[in-house]
């Protein structure tokens, strides 16, 4: 249920458009769901038990996973 | 990726030297470095739509929850961490989603402090009002109307309850963590004259301060001395419990 200022038709508006394909990789002991950009594997979700790791800038959402750390 | 090894172990080295540079300082004067006397602080930014059980499509700019509920734990529990400030500039969003973190940061023992910039709407009041303090630019704004849905309905009465109910807790919430009351806040969401095509109000930033749903007009310095004065006494509170 969404209780916005903004427009349901705006919000949902381009819904027709395509998610990029994501999948789950271990990634510094972590499981992360991510997508393949130009510049690598970018880190799109978190899924851990540890509330640490939610804090690791290296983890955040957004950032790509640096193959030299990939566990 | 050559490249990509090069940077990371030229950082873990910069690391290594730093940590090695502490321990030094440790041995040698007993003490180490703390980034910030007076605390530090985590800084948690929430903008555009909270976003809840639905994926939201690309164009919208999304704070989702089920980032920010397990990063409130990690703030908690980290030891490093003395304080929490809240920046608000939202427009809305997943009602379950914006309660969620609301009664996260409610419930937190650590001092928090908001501040809304620009805007605190719809969902985003219960969020600017979780905190311990509260603080509004002159300038924000936030607009307080009920929750309502598009498109075909089936079953009219139970809708309506269903909807009076969600609304409640939103009431309820407010209530509870603001000093206004849930008449005057019920009566605020079915005022008429304020928007074109809508029941509700906005408040400017010194309307939220009258109302009772914000504590204070003030900025970015405000709040943070704010949160340092909360953080500190907490800290002389613990040193009187052990004296």
């Amino acid at each position: 249920m969404i209780h916005s200022i903004i427009p349901m038709d705006v919000i949902f508006g381009d819904s027709n458009a395509t998610l990029a394909p994501r999948q789950m990789m271990q990634y510094k002991g972590q499981s992360v769901e991510v997508s393949q950009t130009e510049n690598g594997y970018k880190i799109e979700r978190l899924m851990s038990t540890d509330p640490k790791s939610y804090l690791d800038p290296a983890l955040q959402v957004g950032c790509f996973v640096n193959y030299s750390q990939k566990a | 990726m050559k490249s990509e090894n090069k940077v990371t172990f030229s950082v873990d080295a910069e690391g290594k030297d730093k940590e090695k540079e502490q321990e030094e300082t440790i041995k040698e004067t007993g003490s180490t470095t703390v980034e910030n006397p007076r605390g530090n602080i985590h800084c948690l930014t929430i903008i555009g739509q909270i976003e809840g059980h639905i994926v939201l499509p690309p164009q919208n700019k999304t704070t989702k929850y089920e980032h920010i509920v397990p990063q409130l734990v990690g703030i908690e529990e980290n030891r490093d961490v003395h304080g929490l400030l809240v920046i608000l500039n939202t427009v809305g969003g997943d009602v379950e989603a914006g309660l969620a973190i609301a009664e996260m940061i409610a419930s937190m023992q650590k001092p928090t402090v908001s501040l809304v910039l620009g805007g605190g709407h719809s969902i985003g009041v219960p969020l600017a009002v979780a905190s311990s303090y509260s603080y509004i630019a002159p300038s924000a704004t936030m607009t307080i109307h009920p929750i309502r849905m598009n498109g075909l309905v089936i079953g009219i009465p139970q809708t309506f309850e269903y909807f009076d109910k969600m609304q409640e807790r939103v009431v309820q919430f407010v209530k509870r963590h603001s000093s206004t009351t849930p008449e005057k806040f019920k009566e605020m969401m079915l005022k008429t004259g304020d928007m074109a095509s809508d029941v509700g109000t906005i408040l400017f930033g010194e309307d939220a301060v009258k109302c009772g749903l914000i504590n204070e007009v003030g900025g970015l310095s405000q709040a943070l001395e704010k949160i340092y004065s909360m953080i500190e006494e907490g800290r002389k509170k613990k040193a009187g419990e052990q004296a």
